[in-house]
């Protein structure tokens, strides 16, 4: 997979050792720069995703009248699913593209990271070695300098403060992440899975943190911190959608209240229930097609 | 389109593990060689193995245990409980010696490979809360150890030289650099010369320890320097190799060179041979420094060569052993392995010893290249 990553590593490499030297041979200080830099310039791609997301999380009430509708005609319920797509302009995979495009540029930084802080011979001779070893500027900063705080960004935290700390911040970013599932009230399995994820995903990055170099989950909280933020500020752009409440949504109370009108293939459903989410909600100011 | 999303999301997982335990394919060193007329001593994977010169069959291999297959995410053994290799086994009188990336040097019989003690060099500190404040050492022992009378002087990426009893595997003394040390030292009758990842050369009183100059080469030294007279030759990864004074530290000379200079400088008569890693060879006058041939190769080149009867022998990473005419750098043959040759190749008689990164053991023919026989462990059963 080294093929995936090459083209990004000269640049990683030498945008870490050119900050490095910059702050004063601080590797910590390197890494947050260029995460930024990194989260920034990914940016462009990940807008998309957010935007489909939300998108989709829009056309939840459509999607789950015409799933219950077409439940046991699978092959139809995809043609009107797709139709519906195509009718509100949305690219189902549009979502995980730019997603698969960045992961060689976040892989290659990953990279980029234990490589710099190698301290064996190999990993100095054949990892960094290959990048910064013709150059004049840099070779001389090798080894660099890897203490931070208690910290010895080569090895692994031994006091765990930092796994935990990834953990942390890996679910606070997932908390302002909103999801097509969560956001809309979308099918039951969607939510639990959406759930499951927010509750694993941090446990799963804290217990991997814990026998990884300390510099990597160093990364790990700064690139969730600059996560957070880019995240908060996008949401303030594009507030996440309140869709009217699913066929399958919450509290039954209010789907009494509020009883779905019965689907139509073009999106009518969609229209109706949306505006009866506005009246019980307040809100729902978007309007559909 | 549930089980679509459900595969989206697993594969993502994958995806993410993958990154996260950061498989790569980078090596985490080269093996190590040594060899007299009675054994060749090679450090594979994990493992020493004694080979027969004459036919290339193993004699015994430490520690026997066979290694654990590795986790998740990544090929490969997982590490054996007796560590990484990195460093050439040390050859002494029925012993060999041998360090490991987890800081144990082991002191083997060199007839059965039964072992005689072990010297730990530095323990990392245990994980807890209590350990808040302590120092993680890498005790990573990278640079062979130097024999010498009956002590043995053992570097460590811990920062430390230790002076171990030879027969016991008693700690005697130790000294600190500011950096790790993945140099052997230098030994002389009255001085120390000890090269650290520091970027300094140290020249100690072998009797009181006093550091008796320090010379700053601006780089990395990861190899051993080179002592001749009372010159000493240094390859720093400053893409410089310098001459000093070996009295003074007083530099005599410095060539530089495009890229690191990473391995040992070999020094021949009055000619001393020195790499970069972007795989150039350069003969220089040892007492001026000034360029008299070099040998260009398509691979990087770590190692030091070897040298036998006014030939030389080029280890590169294009997988090639180059002779060449010591005096005016023309090719006399080539010996093409399976794998790069990343490792100092052994003269020893008429024979020549490699080992290929692919852990292959080559016996040849020093004068023509020829190939006698191949060691191949992962075949020996």
């Amino acid at each position: 997979m080294d093929w995936l990553i090459e083209p990004f590593m000269p640049i990683m490499v030498n945008g870490l050792m050119f900050f490095y030297q910059l702050f004063g041979n601080s590797f910590v200080l390197s890494l947050a720069l260029l995460t930024i830099i990194v989260r920034l310039l990914t940016l462009p791609l990940m807008l998309p995703m957010q935007k489909s997301a939300r998108k989709q999380a829009e056309l939840q009430p459509q999607i789950q009248a015409i799933r219950k509708k077409y439940t046991k005609n699978s092959q139809k319920q995809n043609e009107e699913l797709m139709k519906l797509y195509r009718e509100a302009g949305i690219n189902p995979m549009a979502g995980c593209l730019p997603m698969l495009i960045q992961l060689p540029v976040m892989w290659a930084f990953y990279q980029a990271i234990v490589r710099s802080l190698a301290f064996d011979p190999g990993k100095l001779f054949f990892g960094l070695g290959k990048y910064i070893a013709s150059s004049a500027a840099f070779s001389t900063l090798v080894p660099l300098n890897s203490r931070f705080l208690w910290l010895n960004l080569a090895t692994p935290d031994s006091t765990y403060v930092l796994p935990i700390l990834v953990g942390l911040t890996t679910w606070l970013q997932q908390k302002l992440t909103p999801s097509t599932a969560a956001s809309s009230g979308g099918e039951d399995q969607a939510q639990a899975m959406s759930q499951s994820m927010m509750l694993t995903m941090p446990l799963m990055f804290a217990f991997i943190t814990i026998n990884l170099a300390s510099g990597l989950a160093v990364y790990f909280i700064i690139s969730n911190l600059v996560g957070m933020a880019i995240q908060f500020f996008i949401n303030r752009a594009m507030p996440t959608p309140q869709p009217a409440a699913s066929l399958a949504g919450k509290p039954p109370t209010q789907a009494k209240t509020t009883p779905a009108p019965k689907p139509s293939p073009a999106g009518g459903q969609g229209q109706s229930q949306a505006r009866g989410s506005s009246k019980r909600k307040g809100k729902g100011k978007r309007k559909r097609k | 389109m549930k089980y679509a999303k459900r595969l989206a999301i697993g594969l993502l997982f994958v995806i993410a593990l993958l990154i996260i335990t950061g498989c790569t394919t980078i090596p985490q060193a080269w093996p190590g060689l040594a060899a007299d007329s009675e054994a060749v001593y090679v450090t594979l994977a994990g493992k020493i193995h004694a080979v027969d010169p004459d036919n290339g069959n193993a004699m015994w291999i430490f520690p026997s245990e066979p290694a654990r297959q590795s986790g998740l995410g990544c090929s490969g053994p997982a590490k054996p409980e007796s560590g990484l290799f990195y460093a050439s086994p040390v050859l002494g009188q029925d012993v060999v010696f041998a360090g490991s990336d987890i800081g144990k040097v082991y002191a083997l019989n060199r007839t059965n490979g039964t072992q005689q003690w072990m010297f730990i060099s530095q323990e990392e500190t245990e994980r807890g809360l209590s350990n808040f404040f302590s120092e993680r050492k890498n005790p990573s022992i990278i640079g062979s150890p130097t024999l010498d009378g009956e002590t043995i002087y053992i570097p460590s990426a811990n920062r430390n030289l230790y002076a171990v009893d030879a027969t016991s595997g008693i700690k005697q003394w130790d000294f600190q650099a500011n950096d790790a040390i993945w140099a052997s030292p230098l030994m002389t009758k009255d001085r120390i010369y000890v090269a650290a990842m520091d970027q300094k050369l140290y020249c100690l009183d072998r009797e009181t320890r006093k550091e008796l100059w320090a010379f700053d080469t601006g780089g990395a030294i990861p190899s051993t320097p080179a002592l001749v007279g009372d010159t000493i030759y240094v390859s720093s990864l400053s893409q410089q190799v310098v001459a000093l004074d070996a009295n003074t530290g007083e530099q005599r000379w410095m060539f530089e060179v495009d890229s690191w200079a990473w391995a040992t400088p070999l020094v021949i008569s009055d000619t001393v041979y020195v790499s970069e890693v972007n795989g150039t060879l350069f003969a220089l006058d040892a007492k001026t420094g000034d360029e008299q041939w070099y040998f260009d190769t398509q691979g990087r080149i770590q190692a030091v060569p070897a040298y036998a009867d006014g030939t030389l022998y080029l280890a590169s990473e294009d997988m090639n052993l180059y002779a060449l005419d010591a005096a005016t750098g023309t090719q006399e043959w080539q010996f093409t392995a399976s794998a790069a040759l990343m490792s100092a190749p052994i003269v020893v008689d008429d024979m020549l010893y490699v080992v290929s990164m692919d852990n292959k053991v080559h016996g040849l023919n020093a004068d023509s290249g020829a190939k006698i026989w191949e060691y191949n462990p992962t075949a020996e059963k």
